[in-house]
């Protein structure tokens, strides 16, 4: 009875449409590049870029409200943050060496301040923290949608279109770099697209839920994969899968789709982890006695 | 000095802040050599290797490899470390992993061409692995993971192959099988292994490199029977007296 009236809501309302839309894009793009992250074990640094990303909406919130820059999205302001950010992470890896959690870290708290500042110094009501950090997927204007769409074809053909390197990048550094990749550039490269996800993923869990959906999915998805663009293709899916569910759940009882959504992906991923030891044995039982047999 | 050298380092210094790892440094690899590096743990065999590969740059002295700097001619040199960071969770099949040795050498973008597989497919053969291809590298056993490695080194198609421990971790026959395979590649590459078995290694070199600060070379053929046992039982004592310029290989 909830699934007709959601797929009821959905015909009647617009944003719903724009909530479902949404959530998809962002589920390809987390499927594509969260399997770069979680393989390449930098799932704290996309913790730290999502977070850092609330200075640059919220300088951008405020540029709009106070100074009325209308076309300003607050998007606009979260992809300069998280590209800066990815920046400032790639240099400290070159410069800091060991201490560059240090600077991890930082750039997670200092990001945050700047844009609780901004927020609070913004005229006018601010219902906008919340959607920015827990996510409001139904708040998805027509203007995000355009712009999720442009950044999902970026961040896909970027993915994919470096996937040896990247690859090799996230599975033996040293050698890549014996081979003549400079993997600077490509781990450079892999945050910048990191950053642009987290972006795509604001309005769907919000930015304090991000590494959540980035990971989740993914690792579930890692299960089942022995190729890498296996993982990325079945996490694409079942990401879309989790937020579309997380959705339908959260519409009618009202409850808040972000913190649904990660629910969701966590009951999934604790089932499956604690799932997968007896069903690999049971497998492996069944097989032996085949042999056995035959 | 010969122009044809593989590798010669002339009066290389490095040290690690005030710890000194190598000093007066000088050696010569010739194209086609079976060569052992070996020394006491500690004593900077790994750091040699990361010289010639140009993943370390001596404080003094030179090293030149095909003639040139190190990180000019490091896609010449296929090298395996000796205790690779790998994930052996990570979703990638064997010839996923052969495949990455193709890298730099053909088209950047997009999949690799019809040649890369190719050339991939025949290090694997090379190596009796060609049944492992769509296998996924996490189910392997030891000594496959190692020939798996040989041949992403090898699908690179070195000139030279660098090889850090390979021993280590494999049990006797399994080792064999390699030393067995390294001397085939010998016969169309420069082979240099790093290692602390020298029983086994002396039976297929052509020279053996001390490493302890400094290095001193020894022709395979003055190492014979009791004297492989005598250097192996005491070779740090050994060592050590290379040290106080007892030899000098000007």
């Amino acid at each position: 009875m909830i699934m007709s009236d959601f797929l009821g809501a959905i015909v009647e309302h617009s944003f719903l449409r724009n909530a479902l839309i949404a959530g998809a894009l962002a589920s390809i793009a987390c499927g594509v590049i969260g399997t770069y992250v979680v393989t390449r074990r930098i799932t704290l640094i996309a913790g730290s870029l999502a977070h850092s990303v609330l200075g640059g909406m919220g300088a951008a919130y405020y540029a709009r409200v106070a100074y009325g820059w209308e076309w300003l999205h607050p998007l606009y302001g979260a992809m300069v943050a998280a590209i800066l950010a990815a920046f400032i992470i790639s240099v400290a890896r070159i410069y800091a060496k060991e201490r560059e959690d240090t600077v991890i870290s930082a750039l997670w708290a200092i990001g945050m301040a700047i844009g609780i500042m901004f927020i609070f110094r913004t005229p006018g009501y601010k219902t906008d923290l919340m959607t920015y950090l827990f996510g409001n997927i139904v708040m998805v204007d027509d203007q995000a949608v355009q712009l999720l769409i442009w950044l999902d074809i970026l961040i896909v053909t970027g993915g994919l279109l470096f996937y040896n390197q990247l690859l090799a990048v996230c599975f033996d550094e040293e050698f890549a770099k014996l081979r003549g990749v400079n993997i600077t550039f490509f781990y450079t490269f892999l945050l910048c697209l990191t950053a642009l996800t987290i972006v795509t993923l604001i309005y769907v869990v919000g930015i304090v839920m991000v590494i959540a959906l980035m990971t989740l999915p993914v690792s579930v998805a890692g299960r089942f994969s022995t190729k890498l663009w296996q993982m990325m293709v079945l996490a694409a899916i079942l990401s879309t899968i989790l937020t579309t569910t997380g959705l339908a759940i959260s519409y009618g009882p009202d409850l808040p789709p972000g913190a649904t959504t990660i629910l969701l992906a966590g009951t999934v991923y604790v089932l499956v982890n604690l799932g997968a030891g007896p069903l690999r044995r049971a497998i492996v039982i069944l097989i032996k006695r085949r042999q056995a047999a035959g | 000095m010969s122009v044809e050298s593989v590798i010669s380092i002339r009066d290389v210094f490095f040290s690690f802040g005030r710890h000194i790892v190598l000093e007066n440094v000088s050696l010569d690899i010739e194209d086609g050599e079976f060569v052992a590096v070996i020394g006491p743990n500690g004593a900077g065999k790994t750091t040699l290797l990361k010289l010639i590969l140009g993943l370390l740059e001596p404080q003094r002295g030179s090293v030149r490899v095909f003639g040139t700097k190190p990180l000019a001619a490091r896609r010449r040199i296929g090298y395996m470390p000796q205790y690779p960071r790998l994930d052996y969770d990570f979703p990638v099949t064997v010839g996923d992993v052969v495949l990455m040795g193709r890298l730099g050498l053909s088209s950047k973008l997009g999949p690799y061409p019809s040649s890369d597989r190719q050339a991939a497919d025949r290090a694997l053969e090379e190596v009796s692995c060609a049944d492992l291809r769509d296998r996924p590298f996490s189910a392997l056993s030891g000594g496959q993971r190692q020939r798996v490695l040989i041949a992403r080194a090898l699908a690179a198609e070195p000139d030279v192959l660098l090889f850090d421990e390979p021993t280590l971790s494999l049990d006797p026959e399994v080792q064999h099988d390699l030393y067995e395979l390294l001397h085939m590649l010998n016969e169309r590459m420069t082979v240099i292994i790093v290692s602390h078995d020298v029983g086994f290694v002396s039976k297929y070199v052509q020279k053996i490199v001390c490493v302890n600060r400094t290095v001193v070379l020894h022709c395979a053929s003055e190492i014979n029977g009791n004297i492989v046992s005598m250097l192996y039982g005491d070779m740090d004592v050994r060592l050590v007296d290379h040290d106080s310029r007892a030899h000098n290989h000007d």
